[in-house]
């Protein structure tokens, strides 16, 4: 018997991004800026619930609107996104959604470092407003 | 009574234009609280949104850093020189804002500092971008808080070189500072 998955819902901080995995629609999502004290910590617990994720082998969508993040951020997104890019090759349904501000050219640029990085289905879309 | 000249300290920042400076201790509270309130005046003055995001980051890199780096160190309130002390500052040099931060590192760790530094500024910004993601890659060491990205981020966000200047403090110390221009 696999246990039941943990839920999982992180309030926002002002430096710490709201990470919320909705049932319905398969969807972790994460919004909010992402500069904590120790970005391996915070990503810690999120790393630890996917990898418990994804051994169940179901399917699931990453939702990602961070306006900002730290280097040692990015580095723990990059695992995020490693964890997800090795479930798609073992043939689970996983896929990206990374929104952008589009009146930030570094936003977009981020979001292609990322996308180059990992093989997965990964779409870049403008925010609205 | 020889005290401290606040009007000479205000004269001296209003020359640099210096928009904020803080110097004692770091924080993760203060960082955030400056960061903020920095970022928000910079919205106000209608600064393009790049440059905000810009100046922003390039101060958490260097603040986080410099916090990183006495924690590791385990520099301490009363030791000499006080080196758990940094002094972090956001400016108007002459055509763009600036960042820069400056404190107490081993000279040996300054030596290094240097020669990274130098070695990014050699560096064009599709160098930096593959360094960056290189680095990204690079397996990172449990005991460290930091990445060892910071650096590259700060040099990818620059308009040019990033200059530093040394100083000697004691035998064992010198303040390192660094300057970026965005």
């Amino acid at each position: 018997m696999v246990p039941p998955l943990q839920p999982l819902d992180i309030a926002q901080t002002r430096t710490t991004p709201r990470v919320v995995f909705a049932q319905e629609t398969r969807t972790l999502i994460m919004q909010g800026e992402s500069y904590p004290e120790n970005s391996f910590q915070f990503f810690g617990r999120i790393l630890a619930w996917t990898e418990d994720y994804l051994t169940r082998a179901d399917g699931i969508t990453l939702s990602v609107d961070i306006p900002y993040m730290n280097s040692s951020s990015t580095k723990c997104m990059l695992d995020l996104l490693d964890r997800l890019a090795d479930a798609h090759v073992r043939g689970i349904p996983v896929r990206v959604v990374w929104t952008y501000d589009p009146k930030n050219p570094r936003a977009l640029d981020l979001a292609k470092d990322f996308e180059e990085e990992v093989t997965l289905p990964f779409d870049i879309v403008p925010s609205r407003g | 009574m020889q005290s401290i000249d606040l009007f000479k300290l205000r004269t001296d920042f209003a020359r640099h234009e210096v928009l904020t400076c803080f110097n004692g201790p770091f924080s993760h509270g203060f960082i955030e609280e400056i960061g903020v309130a920095v970022r928000q005046h910079l919205e106000q003055q209608k600064v393009e949104s790049s440059a905000v995001f810009d100046v922003f980051a390039v101060y958490i890199e260097l603040a986080q850093n410099v916090k990183n780096y006495v924690a590791r160190k385990g520099f301490v309130p009363g030791m000499a020189e006080n080196p758990d002390r940094a002094i972090i500052t956001i400016l108007w040099d002459g055509d763009r804002y600036a960042v820069a931060a400056g404190n107490a590192v081993a000279q040996d760790d300054g030596a290094a500092l240097e020669r990274r530094i130098v070695e990014l500024n050699g560096l064009d910004k599709t160098s930096l971008r593959k360094r960056y993601k290189e680095q990204l890659r690079a397996p990172h060491a449990p005991e460290n808080v930091g990445a060892g990205l910071g650096l590259l981020d700060i040099a990818r966000r620059a308009s040019g070189p990033l200059l530093h200047s040394r100083s000697p403090l004691d035998a064992a110390l010198e303040f390192f500072s660094i300057l970026v221009r965005i």
